[in-house]
């Protein structure tokens, strides 16, 4: 093999994670209340979690900022087995007239020891409603990165090694996608079809996934004129043996970097979706949906919008910068591998 | 050059059809639609067509979009034109001459926007402005005005997000044309460094950002719907989003393919032009 690792470590390791972690979530998002799926799917998290520290580790920074991710992520998925108030449950049940009003005041209701960031309009837990929004917001984010990865990489896998009518088939449809300003896409499949979770996920892939496929497709055709992948042509295996064992594990690099900058990307869409209210309205609302609900309430207790745009922005951010780090490094590495491969 | 621009035209001329056909399939289809079938729904579009007639609820959508865009078209001329001007400057200064701690805190400013989502920023500059302004203490009140105050916010947020994606990638390209070989020679030649940059290095380094922009008008039409619905600015991103929430398919309908065509003559329109200026560029 020209490349010293095995291509049955990392991404098989990594592909059977996140699939898993997608049934728990699934699951998780069925039965929301459901402590086992609960576990599971923090337990899930923290897996993926592990193997991307295994990619990072050499960059301290990287290091800390992805650390920042996964203690939201943790806390935020671990909110079934945390001491929490339900987050629909009113806990301080106001006048109708002042719930109908929206008044001011009753968002800076506290209780130091039981409500630690107070109540909202309607009387629910403020910190209970976050967490739970963030959870819901990283199911949705983690569902619709794998939906985009699955189906970008296989047709860019495809398109790059075939060739030919298939390449230019891909490319039409990949063109007319981008040509789509992606807010409009959203807001008429999300509209004309019902708003559920596999309808949202559908819109975010065919967003997304055209970009996954240019890159993969334009890294694909240049493995493939390489003398490994070559080789493996003349010794006669077959295209899916080149793909798998040749092709795909050389991409392992780009996909890593590809996948956080582009989940950072995801987790924008969905914030934004669930802010504009075209994400699936579950029993339990997700941090755009929250936003969207308390944002008239922004002048007067900034903590109740800050707290969830924080939320938002450090994830993202995080997102982005070790996706920078991360693409510093391989541009440094990129001569010298390639110089390998050849 | 012939054969590019058939190549872009027909390309158009396709997204357009699929997405009017799509439309005409989804609406349809959908639930959201009062009438009980699909004749009822698109006979304005179809008397229009067939007789060149317009009916009321057809002039009624035509002066909305022509209002709405009118509108959209005040913020986004405005943005683009800011957008071009800042990050050009900016990242041209960045790449080429600004100190190290000048240059790592452009970058940091615009890797740190370019990460936060559209609204997010919206949220956080009209909480600022409330606070620091002394011009309108309710951004309630700002986004009923007429005039400069109802475009100066939602042009701020477009603006600050777009030039901060697109100083990030003029900076990068202006640096690695700074490092070419070329600038490299006429630099130990000791030809001087404004001759250098007004030479070589200017024209060379806005090749690769200039392309990356003409392909980047989609995603500021996509942050402009999302501006227009936050401050509730009564353009065009505006009207797909009321029209969708509250189930208006018609007016949906020719927002949408509108927005489409305008979107999609922009984006041949800029290919041409990619062509053109690079096809200069490298002559």
């Amino acid at each position: 093999m020209h490349n010293n690792r095995s291509p049955h470590t990392i991404f098989v390791q990594f592909l059977s994670c996140t699939l898993l972690e997608t049934t728990f979530i699934v699951f998780s998002l069925q039965y929301p209340g459901s402590t086992f799926w609960g576990i599971l799917s923090l337990v899930g998290f923290i897996c993926i979690c592990l193997l991307f520290y295994k990619i990072i580790s050499n960059s301290a920074i990287s290091c800390v900022l992805f650390g920042i991710i996964v203690t939201i992520g943790v806390v935020s998925i671990a909110s079934p087995l945390l001491p929490l108030i339900a987050p629909n449950r009113i806990v301080f049940p106001f006048s109708a007239q002042l719930q109908a009003e929206k008044s001011e005041y009753i968002t800076q209701y506290y209780d130091g020891e039981t409500f630690w960031l107070g109540v909202d309009f309607q009387g629910r837990d403020l910190l209970s409603r976050i967490l739970w929004g963030t959870r819901q917001l990283y199911f949705y984010v983690i569902l619709s990165t794998v939906a985009t990865y699955l189906t970008g990489i296989f047709f860019g896998l495809c398109a790059g090694y075939f060739q030919g009518w298939y390449k230019r088939i891909v490319n039409i449809f990949v063109r007319l996608l981008l040509n789509i300003p992606t807010l409009i896409m959203y807001i008429v499949l999300l509209t004309a079809l019902p708003t559920i979770l596999s309808v949202m996920i559908l819109s975010i892939t065919l967003a997304m996934a055209p970009r996954v496929i240019r890159i993969v497709q334009r890294d694909t055709l240049f493995l493939s004129k390489k003398g490994f992948s070559m080789a493996a042509q003349m010794r006669g295996e077959s295209h899916t043996y080149n793909i798998v064992h040749e092709i795909l594990p050389n991409l392992k690099h780009l996909i890593v970097i590809d996948v956080l900058q582009r989940t950072g990307y995801i987790l924008i869409t969905v914030a934004t979706l669930g802010y504009l209210g075209f994400t699936p309205a579950n029993s339990y609302d997700d941090l755009g949906r929250i936003l969207r609900e308390y944002v008239i309430f922004t002048q007067s207790t900034p903590h109740i919008t800050l707290i969830p745009v924080f939320i938002i922005i450090a994830s993202t951010l995080s997102l982005n910068i070790v996706a920078i780090i991360l693409r510093r490094q391989s541009r440094l590495n990129q001569k010298d591998r390639y110089a390998a491969y050849a | 050059m012939a054969r590019y621009i058939l190549q872009q035209f027909t390309y158009m001329l396709l997204t357009i059809t699929v997405v009017i056909v799509g439309l005409v399939v989804l609406l349809n289809n959908s639930a959201i639609h009062q009438y009980p079938t699909t004749l009822e729904l698109f006979t304005p579009y179809l008397q229009f067509v067939v007789n060149g007639h317009i009916s009321s609820d057809l002039a009624g959508i035509i002066n909305n979009i022509g209002a709405a865009l009118g509108a959209s078209g005040i913020i986004l001329g405005l943005s683009i034109c800011l957008v071009i001007t800042a990050s050009f400057s900016l990242g041209l200064y960045s790449g080429w001459i600004a100190p190290r701690y000048i240059r790592n805190s452009i970058r940091g400013f615009n890797t740190a926007i370019s990460s936060i989502p559209e609204f997010i920023i919206a949220i956080v500059v009209s909480l600022l402005y409330t606070y620091f302004s002394a011009l309108c203490p309710q951004t309630e009140k700002l986004i009923r005005t007429n005039g400069i105050n109802a475009v100066l916010l939602p042009v701020i947020v477009l603006t600050l997000y777009h030039t901060a994606y697109m100083t990030r990638v003029v900076d990068n390209a202006t640096q690695i044309t700074s490092n070419m070989s070329y600038i490299r020679y006429a630099s130990l030649q000791g030809m001087p460094k404004r001759a250098i940059f007004y030479n070589f290095v200017y024209r060379n380094a806005l090749k690769k950002p200039l392309s990356i922009f003409f392909s980047h008008i989609n995603w500021i039409i996509s942050g402009l719907i999302i501006i227009e619905i936050y401050f509730q600015y009564d353009g065009v991103g505006n009207l797909v989003y009321q029209s969708a929430l509250y189930g208006n398919t018609q007016s949906m309908f020719a927002s949408v393919t509108v927005v489409i065509i305008i979107v999609s003559f922009m984006r041949f329109v800029s290919d041409v032009f990619r062509k053109y200026i690079l096809d200069i560029v490298d002559a």
